[in-house]
């Protein structure tokens, strides 16, 4: 008991240092939400689910001590942490958390160079039962020589509790990501703006984790997290995600399920997903689903979405990816985008993502982006 | 007189023929093969579970080397001066790091050197091949890691096709059993059996010695 205390003060200790340390970052930086950083290509390591390394079950998000040992092993300048090979032995205090900074620069060949600087901070604070997740993301205006779009913003991206009972499962309840199939809700968030518009990408929710050795299952009821453009894009809605893992830890597939309801459109959405380490090295991620939406205007619209990815990895500091996306509306507009990406990952703190995007639909346009991220956790 | 006799004879020959007819053959004992047999190229991964649920770390080699004798008479079949062995480099889990801690931690000498992985058993007794024609026979012998041989036992399965066999087999080892910690790592520590599968093919070679097994 006297030890439980004791450490529970030094944590805090700590915890209080860093509190002050990255608050201070975080109000000297203004940026963008940083994109979700999960890397679904972890299946190639027999790494099946995402909780091995993230603090969620539903992947991204602040990374737990094996995550970032994991995160620090796969960079260019990889050197054995001192203590790495202590066990952080008993139900003991955690006090997790990065911080990041993305300086982004975009290129669209018939236009003007813009520049954009992204920070969020991510923090878990805990137990093994019980934890609390914050997010707060600061992102700036895109500025361009002649131009600035946009507006500052910032806002908290996530907040919520997590219960775990036991090993295997999960109780989450506040705002979150909903669940995917591939664990990285940014792989199918551009399809959102046509099958999903307006409505929360993080809205208040209740979900249930539950996942063994072979089955991964999350479900949930969601409701609108108050920050809607309109209250007729406040959704309500059920959903679910269940995967079977196949193959050794290296192929999981599995279905998407989600109903909702909101005064602007009504929602049904189904699919399928897949997540396929084929050596070391080589692997695939995809997932397609359909979407069908009855509008409040009497207007019915189906929309096929997808994201395919064959992901590459030659040496654990340098990950290469070719995803190629679409959007179909029945009746309506395609939209296609291919997307090569480089990522080279130089130190635990630092990395650089090389990528451009190509889109074809009605004005074909392609962008060219280089990032820097400097990370602190 | 006469007459009698030559009855006798002939019942006499009569009754010989057959005595001689009915006695059983002379055994003929069917020619043993033998050859020895080299492995190259052969595979060896392994799974071994940690203190947190859901996480297993796995790893493999595609460098297992071995030979023995290959004994065959008919479909019996016997395998003797079983030698095989891993090279402790060849050993990968996929992050660099983390090879780097298991080759310290598990396999590193105390000065400093990481000796293969060796396994030897003078004979494999093997038992008649079942409906899928594979035969399974169980190696007993020693394995040792890190220098530190102990008795070691595994049951292979042999599928010949043509003049190939195919072997695959199942075996775990305790690390304990070698005087080896749990190692941990990032706040994951192992579980203390390792599980092992291997897999290699095995041509036959040219024999060595042509005997015969008595029944």
């Amino acid at each position: 008991m006297k030890s439980a205390v004791r450490n529970v003060r030094a944590a805090l200790t700590i915890a209080s240092r860093r509190v002050a340390h990255v608050t201070a970052l975080a109000i000297l930086v203004l940026a963008a939400a940083a994109p979700a950083a999960a890397y679904p290509n972890m299946i190639r390591l027999h790494y099946p689910t995402c909780v091995s390394c993230h603090v969620s079950p539903q992947g991204g998000g602040v990374l737990n001590k094996y995550g970032k040992g994991i995160d620090f092993a796969l960079t260019l300048r990889a050197d054995e942490p001192e203590g790495a090979e202590l066990q952080q032995e008993g139900d003991v205090f955690r006090f997790l958390y990065d911080t990041r900074a993305t300086l982004g620069v975009d290129r669209d060949p018939k236009g003007e160079t813009e520049y954009g600087l992204n920070t969020s901070f991510r923090t878990a604070v805990g137990n093994e039962k019980n934890q609390v997740v914050y997010a707060f993301a600061v992102r700036s205006p895109t500025l361009a020589r002649t131009r600035r779009t946009g507006a500052a913003s910032m806002g908290m991206s996530r907040l919520y509790w997590m219960y775990q009972p036991t090993k295997g499962l999960a109780f989450v309840v506040g705002r979150d990501d909903l669940p995917t199939g591939l664990g990285s809700g940014g792989m199918t968030s551009f399809a959102r703006r046509v099958n999903n518009p307006n409505v929360s990408s993080a809205p208040t929710q209740v979900k249930l984790f539950w996942w063994n050795t072979r089955w991964q299952v999350a479900t949930y009821a969601y409701g609108p997290d108050g920050l809607e453009t309109a209250p007729q894009y406040e959704g309500r809605g059920v959903g679910g995600v269940a995967g079977l893992n196949l193959w050794k830890d290296r192929a999981v597939v599995g279905l998407t399920a989600r109903v909702s309801k909101a005064d602007a459109f009504d929602r049904q959405n189904a699919g399928l997903f897949v997540r396929l380490g084929l050596t070391e090295q080589l692997g695939l991620l995809a997932e397609h689903d359909v979407t069908r939406r009855e509008l409040n205007t009497g207007i019915r619209q189906t929309h096929v979405a997808g994201h395919a990815e064959v992901f590459y990895v030659p040496a654990g500091w340098l990950q290469t990816a070719l995803a190629i996306q679409h959007l179909n509306t029945t009746g309506g507009a395609s939209t296609y985008r291919l997307s090569p990406s480089v990522e080279v990952r130089l130190t635990g703190n630092l990395r650089l993502v090389f990528s451009s995007r190509h889109v074809y639909e009605a004005v074909d346009s392609r962008v060219y982006s280089v990032g820097l991220q400097v990370k602190a956790q | 007189m006469k007459c009698i006799s030559s009855a006798l004879v002939f019942v006499g020959l009569s009754a010989g023929a057959l005595v001689a007819a009915q006695a059983p053959a002379a055994p003929q004992t069917p020619a043993v093969e033998a050859a020895s047999a080299d492995v190259r190229g052969g595979s060896v991964t392994f799974d071994v579970g940690t203190n947190v649920f859901a996480i297993n770390v796995r790893g493999a080699s595609g460098a297992l080397n071995g030979r023995a004798r290959v004994l065959q008479s008919g479909d019996a079949l016997r395998l003797e001066d079983i030698e095989a062995a891993v090279a402790v480099e060849s050993l990968r889990t996929g992050l660099k790091l983390r090879d780097g801690h298991m080759r310290k931690y598990i396999f590193q000498t105390p000065d400093g050197k990481a000796p293969d992985v060796r396994f030897s058993a003078k004979s494999a007794e093997c038992s008649p091949a079942d409906a899928s024609r594979a035969v399974t026979c169980v190696a007993s012998g020693e394995l040792a890691i890190r220098g530190t041989a102990k008795p070691f036992s595994i049951p292979l399965k042999v599928v010949r096709t043509g003049d190939e066999f195919r072997v695959s087999g199942d075996g775990a080892v305790v690390l304990s059993t070698y005087g080896i910690d749990r190692p941990s790592q990032f706040g994951v520590k192992t579980n203390d059996e390792v599980k092992l599968h291997l897999e290699f093919s095995v041509k036959s070679g040219p024999p060595v010695s042509a005997s015969t097994v008595p029944r």
